[in-house]
């Protein structure tokens, strides 16, 4: 089922938007999620965070590790246009935004979509396509809306890419540059499942694909509402501090030659609001901004030579940040 | 820098030795102790491994203060390694092997308090360093304590390697608390290769110590092994001399003008072709400063010797004094030629004062008595008639003792030749040169001269030294063991004692080897500069060199700390660096701080205090800190409501209050 939203500019919707049913909705959708991907509560979480922030989700694993699938539940549980784009070397930019073709029997040119026009959009192995053709999809992810031919064509809404990059390969890819993976709000990990959840996996798809049973949770026009919700989430002035001082300390770190940006701080202030509105509060704590640091923040840094191959992980050095920032009280 | 975290007794973060492994350590460093009490301090070692598992605290894996401690330990206990006859380190002293025990027993406490990478435990490196330490404590005489505490340390070691089988982390139904039997197998197996690995290695080393203490001591020392000195205490006449010509430095001497004898021994007793008294038939007595550096004039020489075995501080006969700061002792004989002595090992230095004046009369040319000028007179029996014939004719003539002197050495030189091939069959060594063979090397030379001059009533003896003709760039002189001479010495009516070489020109060591090889040259030229550095230093006490070095380290850390704080390192933030909270609400968390500090879970400044309520209470029961979890989780959330949201409901801020005081009169009666 597909159902193009129009993006709601009604500022109360937002207020109509109790914290209880907001607290609900994302219940029933993790729910939803959970029928299909064992396990992840913590990814799947991630992925809420980083929708109802208004930003976008890079999974990095190993095939056949649920990417795909949490992509398309995902869109199935918002009842959201889904589209998938198999990023291959010869992809172009074209193929991702839409091309005007040629009509010859009444001279016009008629402008077909692409993929991109889509509420949730799997970009599979984006690593494997062109750099031309990579920007061409990051340019979207930042601006929301696309420039053809000088016409200017809105994304639906809510507008959400998961792409995904597999870490293992090196023959024929164009790993994302980290000045680019800053695009993304999260970077998410989900690895293997532990035994006991493989084991669920197994036997709910004994006789059937637990995907068929997935119904609609929420529909675009909630997703808009309580992204506009996580906006009113109160930040404390030292929760705020306590974000700039940790974005400062990878600025200033000896083994870092790039810290995060301005726009990776704002991330981390938007991701954390949302972590607590999903938490059920209307206020940001400094454990909101730990838990999600690592998250947000380590793919936006980059290691210097000497670190990089010192064995040093950009998780090792947001971690050890953590622990040298003191947390406000 | 170090990153100071709060004290936190969380098992899962923080490594503890098993009591096993302690207890072999403490029974490693007890055997050491009782090998050498001079390291009283392994008691300190000992505490400072035990406390380990009180403090969280840690040095940073790559923190250089490690490093800092390391150089100072090994330098202080190395300092104290043993030292053999020569001054060298000798690696199978017992002394160094105790330091070298010693230095194991602090890297012990240094990978206890160093963080490991990933959180691995360091008991495999412990168990190495331990068994190391009591092995160090084995090497004695007194195997009484070793009997009892070698078993004993193995049986806490294999009782450890249990300990360190089993897995803390892994979740594994039903299966918990057994040991995995083949790992325990397999690193049973790897200590007991291990045990027999180094018997097999420690059987080597004490079969072939003498073998690696020569290469440990040409390593360590300044120069190469000090050579045997080329000069005999009992010097005698003999065949055909087969002389390698060995180039190895003897001396190296700055600023030495117009000298070239330089002499060694000398001896007056001559009997059927050898000359006597030994060294070790002389008395020595202590020189002292004043007595050998008068107020002495003359251009000074500094001598470098690399020449062992006899310690005999190679002089001209002329000099006029004769010192070093570095010569600990020198020793001179009141009796034939006053040879000086020292009891420094190779290499050593001296300076020499040479006056301009090539006759003068200085420490070394005491005026003979009666008796030693009889024995200088004395020609032996076995010197034929003809030899005394041959002198009268040569010498017998001449007004005075100077022109005897003259007439006999060019005699030698003019009448017979050099040669390495003597074949002398009966009879006595010189008569038979002088008469019969007339071609030898410069020892009968030496001899024949002073036979011929006591024959015409001069007093002589026989010297042996060096002839010093390699002259190098920067004022330098090189001797070398095949520069070794044989001349005499002959004391001159109103003159005093004269150097009377009478070997042919063509014998003498200049003329008799080819140039030293350019790539020789350079090299000890490096060695030199090293030994310059070695001596330079030397002149400082260890107290001062001891300081200097610290003072370096100090320095070094100084400006890494500064480079660091440039750079922007990492520090840690306070909380007071955030926007001020009003004042109640600050006291307020400065209670519930007390209170965790109390229960012995405080907070690290980094950690929110929800997320560290989490992680206590998810530590295993008997962990946990004895805190009513719900009240404290309570507290944390009305405080977070005032603290974060800004609520002002005093009902709120009342809640919070009362929270604080039930947890506050909750800890009463509790622990401490």
């Amino acid at each position: 089922m597909t159902m193009e939203i129009e993006r709601s500019t009604t500022p109360g919707a937002a207020a109509a938007l109790t914290q209880s049913e907001f607290a609900e909705i994302v219940s029933r959708v993790e729910e939803n999620l959970g029928l299909v991907i064992r396990g992840k509560s913590e990814s799947i979480r991630l992925v809420m965070v980083a929708l109802l922030a208004g930003g976008h989700v890079l999974l990095e694993d190993v095939p056949g590790t649920g990417k795909t699938t949490l992509a398309k539940s995902l869109a199935c549980s918002i009842s959201g246009i889904f589209r998938r784009i198999q990023f291959t070397p010869d992809l172009l930019p074209a193929d991702i935004t839409g091309t005007s073709f040629y009509r010859p029997a009444d001279g016009t040119f008629e402008f077909r979509e692409g993929p991109v026009f889509a509420n949730v959009l799997l970009a599979d192995e984006i690593n494997r396509t062109s750099p031309r053709t990579q920007s061409a999809l990051l340019e979207v992810m930042s601006e929301n809306q696309i420039t053809i031919e000088g016409r200017r064509k809105d994304l639906p809404q809510p507008f959400f890419v998961i792409a995904t990059q597999n870490p293992t390969e090196f023959h024929g890819t164009y790993p994302l540059p980290e000045a680019q993976l800053d695009r993304f709000a999260v970077r998410v990990t989900m690895g293997y499942p532990d035994i006991a959840h493989e084991m669920e996996i197994l036997t709910s798809h004994h006789d059937h694909d637990p995907f068929d049973a997935l119904k609609p949770r929420v529909n675009g026009e909630d997703i808009l509402a309580m992204q506009e919700r996580v906006k009113t989430i109160k930040f404390d002035t030292s929760v705020a501090e306590y974000v700039l001082k940790i974005v400062d300390a990878t600025r200033k770190d000896a083994r870092l030659r790039l810290g995060v940006s301005p726009r990776g701080s704002l991330t981390l202030y938007r991701t954390a609001q949302a972590r607590a509105a999903i938490d059920g509060r209307d206020f940001v704590l400094p454990e909101d901004v730990r838990a999600l640091a690592i998250p947000v923040l380590a793919h936006r840094i980059m290691l210097d030579t000497k670190a990089k191959y010192g064995g040093v992980q950009p998780n090792q050095v947001i971690e050890e940040i953590l622990e040298t920032v003191a947390a406000p009280r | 820098m170090t990153t100071a975290t709060a004290p936190a007794p969380f098992a899962k973060t923080l490594f503890r030795l098993p009591w096993s492994a302690e207890a072999a350590i403490f029974v490693a460093y007890a055997a050491l102790l009782i090998n050498d009490q001079r390291y009283a301090l392994i008691g300190a070692f000992a505490v400072l491994l035990h406390i380990s598992r009180y403090f969280a605290l840690r040095i940073p894996q790559r923190s250089w203060i490690a490093w800092i401690i390391r150089i100072a330990a090994y330098g202080l206990i190395g300092s104290t390694a043993g030292r053999n006859d020569q001054g060298n380190v000798s690696l199978f002293d017992p002394a160094t092997v105790d330091a070298f025990g010693v230095i194991c027993a602090v890297e012990i406490v240094i990978q206890m308090w160093r963080e490991r990478p990933g959180g691995s435990p360091p008991g495999a490196i412990t168990i190495a360093l331990a068994a190391l330490v009591l092995s160090a404590a084995s090497t004695t005489y007194d195997t009484t304590y070793i009997r009892w505490l070698a078993p004993l340390y193995i049986v806490f070691t294999m009782l450890s390697l249990r300990s360190y089988t089993r897995r803390q982390n892994v979740v594994q139904s039903g299966a918990a608390t057994r040991p995995n039997w083949r790992v325990l197998g397999a690193r049973g197996a790897a200590l007991l290769l291990g045990l027999g690995a180094g018997f097999v290695v420690y059987s080597a080393f004490v079969t072939y110590h003498d073998k690696i203490n020569q290469i440990g001591d040409n390593v360590m020392t300044r120069q190469h092994a000090p050579e045997r000195s080329a000069l005999s205490s009992s010097p005698s006449l003999g065949d055909s001399f087969d002389n390698d010509g060995s180039p190895s430095r003897v001396l190296r001497i700055k600023n030495l003008i117009g000298v070239a004898h330089l002499r060694g021994l000398v001896f007056d007793t001559y009997k059927h072709g050898s000359w006597s008294p030994t060294l070790e038939a002389r008395k020595f007595f202590p020189a002292g400063d004043r007595v050998l550096l008068p107020n002495a004039r003359g251009a000074r020489a500094h001598v470098t010797c690399f020449a062992d075995g006899l310690h005999i501080l190679v002089a001209p006969l002329n000099v006029a004094g004769v010192g070093g700061p570095e010569l600990g002792s020198i020793e001179r004989s009141a009796e034939i030629g006053n040879p000086l002595k020292t009891d420094v090992g190779a290499p050593y230095y001296y300076d020499l004062i040479l006056p301009p004046n090539e006759e003068n009369q200085g420490i070394l040319c005491a005026t003979p008595t009666p008796e030693e000028r009889q024995h200088c007179l004395n020609v032996p029996p076995e010197i034929t008639p003809e030899v005394r014939a041959l002198a009268q004719k040569i010498a017998g003539n001449e007004p005075d003792d100077r022109s005897k002197v003259q007439a006999v050495t060019n005699y030698l030189i003019s009448n017979y030749s050099y040669s390495l091939n003597v074949h002398i069959g009966k009879g006595d060594k010189v008569s038979e040169f002088l008469l019969h063979q007339k071609a030898a090397y410069c020892e009968y030379f030496g001899s024949a001269a002073v036979i011929l001059l006591r024959c015409v009533g001069v007093p002589s003896r026989y010297a042996t030294g060096y002839y010093a003709h390699e002259g190098e760039a920067g004022g330098e002189t090189v001797v070398r063991q095949r520069d070794s001479h044989a001349w005499a010495e002959s004391w001159i009516e109103g003159v005093g004692w004269v150097t009377v070489d009478a070997t042919p020109g063509g014998g003498r060591p200049d003329k008799l080897y080819p140039d030293t090889p350019a790539g020789m040259k350079i090299w000890e030229t490096l060695a030199d500069k090293i030994t310059d550095i070695r001596e330079w230093l030397a002149q400082f006490s260890p107290a001062a060199l001891g300081g200097a070095a610290f003072g370096l380290l100090l320095l070094y850390a100084g400006v890494r700390a500064l480079l660091a704080r440039r750079r922007g390192g990492r520090t840690v933030l306070r909380e007071s660096d955030y926007t001020p909270i009003d004042e109640e609400l600050r006291q307020i968390a400065a209670r519930f701080e007390t209170v965790l500090k109390r229960v012995n879970a405080p907070c690290p400044p980094a950690r929110p205090w929800g997320e560290h309520l989490k992680k206590l209470t998810q530590l295993p029961k008997a962990e946990q800190p004895d805190l009513d979890f719900e009240r404290a989780d309570d507290f944390v959330r009305c405080y977070n409501l005032l603290r974060f949201r800004r609520d002002a409901d005093p009902a709120l801020r009342r809640e919070t209050t009362d929270l604080i005081d039930t947890l506050e009169r909750g800890l009463t009666g509790s622990r401490r």
